[in-house]
């Protein structure tokens, strides 16, 4: 029987690349990977369990999901924000809506926050990592931080 | 006549593509809101012919801010928008009188079925 760690991360990374895929047509594909220019991050806060997920990529990358998501050639950093934003909120209403029906636990969670460069949120330590390069090359990275494992060693049992 | 559309979301973005969704049909997006409570001051002087509410937003949420939305103005439209897709958010969204409850990313032929469907109840 899977782990709650292990069912985490197949629900994200078929998420991540299923909704990528279907909504910008950008592929990913996994693979340790690291970022050659320049980050940011955009994160949620989940509430129930004491963790968040973030989400930190090559702003250029971001960029390009703001071109296709807004269907604008050019795009403002105001645009690559809501849209990183709104990407983040989107991948993790789905991530946690499977999580619900694998283990029945309604959880909600933050509005999005946006951090220049790479972010974690303090005090926290990374539970999962999950990265990805684009077709392009661009670095993506999806991290589940927690504060508090009891609950999450609590789920496992179950 | 177009059907006035107040679409009620922190993200522009969420704006942004309903607005596309809609062009060219009998719908148009005449207001927007950041939040909750814009919506709720705002709507006697608007009174748009229906509401999209997002449920995560800052403040108030948009399931709280539906009831009030209704509770001030029952003839009030809502549709709720969510990328959070189980059960107990489409029962919540209907508890406080939402018309339905669509999960994010919304394509064009939910959107306008919804929102038509609505309009019709």
């Amino acid at each position: 029987m899977a782990t709650y760690q292990e069912q985490l991360a197949a629900i994200c990374d078929e998420t991540i690349r299923t909704i990528t895929r279907q909504e910008t047509g950008i592929l990913l594909t996994p693979g340790e990977v690291t970022p050659i220019r320049p980050v940011c991050t955009v994160s949620i806060t989940v509430w129930d369990r004491d963790s968040y997920l973030s989400l930190c990529a090559e702003t250029v990358l971001f960029t390009r999901l703001a071109r296709s998501v807004m269907q604008e050639e050019h795009v403002t950093l105001q645009d690559v924000e809501d849209v990183a934003k709104e990407y983040l909120n989107l991948l993790g209403g789905h991530v946690i809506s499977e999580l619900f029906r694998e283990k029945r636990i309604p959880v909600r969670f933050s509005v999005p926050a946006f951090h220049p460069g790479r972010y974690a949120p303090p005090g926290s330590q990374r539970n999962l990592v999950l990265t990805y390069s684009s077709d392009q090359h661009e670095f993506l990275e999806l991290v589940q931080h927690t504060l508090c494992r009891a609950r999450a060693e609590q789920l496992d049992t179950n | 006549m177009k059907k006035r559309l107040m679409v009620v979301d922190d993200s522009r973005v969420m704006e942004h593509q309903i607005r596309k969704l809609l062009e060219g049909t009998e719908f148009e997006v005449t207001a927007y809101c950041e939040n909750g409570e814009e919506a709720i001051a705002r709507y006697e002087e608007i009174k748009p012919d229906l509401v999209t509410m997002d449920i995560i937003m800052p403040g108030i949420d948009g399931l709280e801010a539906t009831q009030i939305l209704i509770e001030e103005h029952p003839e009030a439209c809502v549709v709720m928008i969510s990328s959070l897709a189980y059960e107990d958010t489409i029962n919540e969204a209907r508890a406080v009188g939402a018309k339905t409850l669509l999960y994010k990313p919304i394509k064009q032929a939910e959107l306008l079925l919804a929102l038509r469907q609505a309009l019709e109840d």
